[in-house]
């Protein structure tokens, strides 16, 4: 029962014209990016080494690869992506009950837990769908567009190179798991999102309140304050760029750089954690809620 | 005695302070129609929405084919079929699309001939593509309809189904629902604002009015021609005198609005015959029903609770 009904909420987000707004604009963004590093890639990649010449001898043809386009791609988009998700994730109850079709749903022997089961299940589904679709056209695209290469990812006044040579390909890994982190990252605004959709009778409500939270959030994650610093942790926004993890490598008792490693795997084994106990967490009220909710609309 | 195939029982609901429902106790029996009558705000549609386990009860018990509310829920609603306030669809779909969907919700696998089957009882098959935003109130009633007969339940429960139909619509609702009963066997429950509505598909009835029972039973009784009220307009001050000796003298009441005679229909025109005889001056003389005064008074009282 609950495939059947999984697929029914993926028919109804996917003939919604709403649902396309996110690819189109992810689209868009992608395009736009891959356009301007095209056009003007070499003089912005002179400006953004500046002072760094002593150090590094930057190849800008080497530099200027489909991998370091699709990091500029990720570094913008991350932060917009959350909007994009929330559109539909927080139409996924209150769009419902708006329309009044949560009544007759309610009417048919689904029981309230696989019916939000089926829904988390969608929406989750769709932003799945819209990181792969992210993917396809900030990595693979730009890879075809620019080619691949080393990836030098300017960190805290560090450059970090990593390398794409005869003894393989570490980048291109790196990229698949730090998708996989940002996908818990969005989930977890989708399950935020979804939770606030039950507590409404629009989506206009849990849309804008996910973010007002996500940008409160991220204020007090950014402000280095001691009062601040104690909830950091247990904040799901603190965790939201945490596949950067993936682009810092471990370096060896002689300070040289480990080819393939992860600086700290423990740092990004307990962001996810902490992503997915919020995701559970955040489903879990929203089932409860759901079950006592008397349908009034 | 014949088993109920719903029976609620002092079902109370409250919000806060305001009690939408109060001790309402009924039964259902097959193949009924069963008429829900209530001003809006009555609780008439606070009590479908609880049988439909819409909201929940603040206590009391509700019973549908011999289960129970809520434990078994998918039981008692794979057997029922619903139509709630107004009959909202996906309008961004087809009226196919949204059959197909509910029909699978409900527990089966429709094809394609049964669902344009189920759309052409309601005059839908022709529109079948449609995306239902394009539809009129009555097609979109229609498709409500078809939604909740598409799995072939025993029990159907329509919400004010003649809300924003035309007079034809009310007219072809008022057969479809004679016809539920009366070709399929059916048994229906549906409420309404209008006794006059109900009267010609009911054969039971129930009159809530502020979350309480105010009378049940069967249409038959409700509307016995011996309770047949005939109310008599005149500037007569001294009625009391000229109606002494008459035989209809202990049937009159003076109301507000005139004199009320409390009597059987067929003897409607003997009593216009003994005002005249005694001379009573008339300036109107109508005949009603005592439920239809009931109703009219409950109707006319100032509603002073939300809906």
């Amino acid at each position: 029962m609950l495939l059947s009904l999984l697929r029914i909420e993926l028919y109804k987000i996917f003939r919604k014209p709403r649902t396309y707004i996110g690819f189109i604009a992810i689209g868009v963004i992608v395009g736009l990016i891959q356009l301007a590093m095209k056009v003007d890639g070499p003089t912005w990649l002179k400006l953004m080494f500046s002072g760094m010449d002593d150090m590094f001898e930057i190849k800008e043809g080497k530099v200027l690869n489909g991998y370091f386009v699709c990091f500029l791609v990720l570094n913008t988009l991350l932060i917009q992506v959350p909007l994009l998700v929330a559109l539909v994730a927080g139409d996924m109850v209150a769009g419902e009950a708006n329309m009044g079709t949560l009544r007759l749903l309610i009417t048919k022997p689904v029981s309230r837990t696989q019916l939000m089961f089926s829904k988390f299940l969608a929406s989750l589904v769709y932003t799945f769908l819209l990181l792969v679709w992210m993917a396809v056209l900030a990595l693979f695209g730009s890879m075809l567009f620019f080619g691949t290469g080393d990836l030098l990812v300017n960190k805290s006044y560090t450059i970090i190179q990593f390398y794409v040579d005869n003894n393989g390909d570490d980048v291109f890994w790196r990229y698949i798991a730090a998708f996989g982190l940002a996908f818990l990252a969005l989930a977890a605004v989708s399950a935020l999102s979804f939770m606030l959709s039950v507590f409404a009778d629009n989506s206009i409500g849990p849309i804008v309140t996910t973010m007002s939270i996500i940008i409160v959030f991220t204020i007090i994650s950014t402000m280095d304050l001691p009062l601040f610093a104690k909830v950091n942790p247990f904040l799901f926004t603190s965790y939201m760029t945490s596949w950067k993890g993936f682009f810092n490598m471990a370096v060896d008792e002689t300070g040289s750089a480990i080819r393939g490693s992860v600086y700290s795997m423990p740092v990004i084994m307990r962001a996810a954690a902490i992503l997915v106990a919020h995701i559970a967490g955040f489903f879990t009220i929203a089932t409860i809620a759901f079950g006592k909710k008397d349908i009034l609309s | 005695m014949q088993t109920p195939l719903v029976s609620v029982k002092h079902l109370y609901k409250k919000y806060q302070a305001f009690e939408a429902v109060t001790d309402l106790s009924f039964d259902v029996f097959p193949g009924d129609v069963y008429g829900f009558l209530g001003q809006n705000g009555a609780g008439k549609s606070t009590t479908i929405r609880m049988m439909l386990t819409l909201i929940a009860p603040t206590s009391g018990s509700i019973s549908m084919f011999g289960y129970q509310l809520p434990h078994h829920r998918a039981d008692i609603l794979r057997q029922v079929g619903a139509v709630v306030e107004r009959p909202d669809v996906y309008k961004y779909l087809s009226a196919y699309d949204n059959l197909q969907i509910f029909a699978r919700l409900s527990g089966i696998k429709p094809t394609r001939k049964l669902l344009m089957e189920q759309l052409d009882k309601v005059q839908l098959a022709d529109r079948a593509q449609d995306k239902v935003k394009a539809y009129s109130q009555g097609m979109k009633q229609r498709l409500g309809i078809a939604i909740a007969l598409i799995h072939d339940p025993q029990l159907i429960m329509l919400d004010e189904p003649t809300n924003g139909l035309d007079p034809q619509g009310i007219a072809d609702m008022r057969q479809m629902i004679i016809s539920l009963r009366e070709t399929h066997q059916k048994t229906v429950i549906v409420s309404s604002h209008l006794l006059n509505e109900v009267e010609q598909i009911a054969t039971r009835m129930i009159i809530i009015h502020k979350g309480k029972k105010i009378i049940e039973g069967s249409t038959s009784e409700l509307f016995d021609p011996a309770n047949t009220v005939v109310l008599l307009d005149t500037p007569e001050q001294d009625m009391a005198r000229k109606m002494k000796g008459s035989v209809y003298a202990e049937a009159m009441q003076q109301k507000a609005d005139g004199w009320h005679f409390t009597l059987h229909a067929n003897a409607v025109p003997l009593l216009a015959k003994d005002l005249i005889a005694r001379d009573i001056s008339i300036h109107n003389l109508s005949k009603t029903h005592s439920l239809e005064n009931l109703f009219l008074s409950l109707t006319a009282a100032p509603q002073t609770q939300p809906a």
